[in-house]
């Protein structure tokens, strides 16, 4: 099995590799109890010895903010992995099954996701953030609600366009019925493109995340980084750190995932000629 | 074996109903290749496709196709899908898309064995692999379609089709897009197969239906034109498109016909081959000529024969 790597695609892997480390190690790293305040010694800024106390200083509680980021890296990964989880497996079956039956039930289908899409995702989220209030499963199914729809309309297109082809007619020539041909001949020929808006959506995702969460609609009962990025609002010109720290974790799993997701997609493209990196 | 009587293809569509295949009847013998020839677009593959249900949804099937003593219009979609593969084959043209990019030719082996209840150990798809004249299978088995030539590809599709050992084999235009050497390979190959087991087979290539067939139908714009035991159809030929159509032949004059065949959407009175033919008569324009029988195994839709 020959796996090549493109030049985005180990940026991506090495900046989300070092996030998923650091979330997955958290307990482990983290110099400071996270929730522990400590009233004499706010917003102290960073010091980058080994020996201080708060490398990436505190906040306005007196909190370690390294501590902080670490523990809200975990969360906002695995909101980001429920999310894309959830809304993967709903929005390919769904649109799998409405692109290969066809007729009446995809147009049913289409016309539902339209209506999605008919509203601005960030609106719908909001809505539904508010009514479960601030909880993980909360945000979880508000981002899903948005982000199924794209998994249905691309997983839609590419069965339509695997579909008629003609190993699909030989294996139903031979016997097949429709959920071996689904399963065996459809799926895995539309992996690729539903892997790079997976990928791509992990990105969107966490920062949609983070976004509810800074308008206050997100997590309350952990750190969280769009959280911890407001909290430092009022501090921005005299702690510029308490607000820069977690906005640098942010960008650097959205980058990341959006790197893995741009080199996933120009090493499934045929077309593309560019320069690969063989690894195996 | 095989009986189609009184078969018309139709489908629906904003010009009308368009009825691509018409009246065909013609019956495929126990261990006998019958072979349709004609050119693109006259309803052959239709046909082909018919027998097993595997014409699209909005395709209207009338008349009759029995497989020995099942109606196969009649039967229900489960009962059809024991029959396929099992009992009938199939081979498609163009052997680049009829093979699943994304898994090695073993791994559709068995899996086209699994489904229709043979055990896929490894003796029995590398018999079956060498029963299609491939050398080395073992190599060959683990290969993905885009690893393989043309020819590999064909007869990797042919040995998909007679997996589950089937009575009959409908083979549709298996040799395009196959050049020269290759195609004579594959029909050495059918050439074998096909003392095992009737193939019904569908060709544009007059030099592939002359190698294989026992007996030979012409169609022309959904119409079955003549049909008679191949010898004596490339001797001689009684229906003018037929004639047409070996004049074609780079062995011959290699003389085109003038003209080109009726669109499905157009309704002829008359002759379908009418504005085309050299011999047309008064009564060719307004009268439909009917398939008669002219000899012992030989039937012509011409009313220079009527």
């Amino acid at each position: 099995m020959k796996i090549t790597i493109n030049r985005s695609m180990s940026i991506g892997l090495l900046l989300a590799g070092v996030m998923v480390l650091v979330a997955l190690f958290a307990p482990w790293l983290a110099p400071n109890d996270p929730y522990q305040a400590n009233l004499d010694e706010r917003l102290v800024s960073p010091t980058l010895t080994a020996t201080s106390e708060y490398p990436l200083g505190t906040d306005h509680l007196g909190r370690c903010i390294l501590s902080r980021a670490l523990f809200a890296t975990r969360i906002s990964l695995i909101i980001g992995i429920s999310v894309i989880s959830l809304s993967l497996f709903t929005g390919t079956v769904i649109g799998a099954v409405s692109g290969y039956v066809g007729g009446v039930v995809d147009e049913v289908i289409m016309r539902v996701v339209d209506a999605f899409l008919s509203f601005p995702g960030m609106f719908v989220a909001l809505a539904v953030a508010g009514i479960f209030g601030g909880s993980i499963i909360g945000l979880v199914v508000a981002l899903a609600l948005v982000e199924w729809t794209v998994f249905a309309r691309i997983s839609r297109g590419s069965v339509i366009s695997v579909k008629n082809m003609d190993f699909v007619l030989a294996s139903r020539s031979m016997g097949a019925g429709n959920l071996h041909i689904l399963r065996y001949h459809i799926l895995p020929n539309i992996t690729s493109p539903l892997l790079v808006i997976a990928t791509l959506g992990m990105g969107y995702v966490i920062l949609a995340a983070a976004s509810l969460s800074f308008l206050g609609l997100g997590i309350s009962s952990y750190p969280e980084l769009g959280m911890m990025v407001n909290d430092g609002r009022y501090f921005l010109q005299s702690a510029p750190h308490v607000m820069f720290v977690p906005g640098m974790f942010i960008v650097s799993i959205v980058l990341g995932f959006n790197f893995i997701g741009d080199g996933l997609r120009d090493i499934f493209d045929p077309k593309d000629t560019k320069q690969r990196w063989r690894v195996f | 074996m095989l009986k189609l009587r009184d078969v018309r293809i139709s489908f629906p569509s904003e010009e009308g109903v368009l009825v691509p295949v018409d009246t065909v009847d013609l019956d495929v013998n126990r261990n006998e290749t019958f072979t349709i020839i004609g050119e693109s677009g006259c309803g052959k593959s239709l046909i082909a496709n018919s027998i097993l249900g595997l014409l699209p949804k909005d395709a209207q099937v009338s008349g009759r196709i029995y497989l020995e003593d099942d109606d196969l219009l009649t039967l229900t979609e489960k009962a059809l899908k024991r029959i396929r593969g099992r009992r009938v084959g199939m081979v498609f043209q163009n052997p680049s898309s009829s093979l699943n990019p994304v898994f090695t030719m073993r791994s559709q082996l068995a899996e086209i064995m699994k489904y229709s209840g043979k055990s896929a150990t490894i003796n029995k798809m590398t018999e079956i692999t060498k029963s299609v004249g491939i050398d080395d299978p073992i190599r060959r088995l683990a290969q993905y379609p885009h690893q393989l030539s043309g020819g590999f590809k064909q007869r990797f599709a042919v040995a998909f089709g007679t997996a589950s050992d089937p009575d009959m084999l409908i083979a549709d235009e298996p040799t395009t897009g196959l050049d020269i050497t290759i195609k004579i390979q594959l029909i050495e190959m059918l050439a074998q197969l096909h003392r095992e087991r009737s193939i019904l087979l569908i060709t544009h290539d007059l030099d592939v239906a002359y190698t294989l067939s026992d007996r030979i139908a012409v169609m022309y714009a959904g119409e079955i034109v003549e049909i008679a035991s191949a010898s004596a159809f490339f001797s001689r030929q009684f229906h003018p498109y037929a004639r047409s159509l070996m004049d074609s032949h780079p062995s011959r004059d290699m003389k085109p016909i003038p003209g080109t065949a009726p669109h499905i959407s157009q309704k002829v009175e008359g002759c379908r081959f009418n504005d085309r033919c050299e011999y047309g008569h008064a009564c060719c324009c307004n009268k439909h000529p009917e398939l008669v029988q002219v000899d012992v195994d030989r039937f012509v839709r011409c009313h220079a024969y009527a």
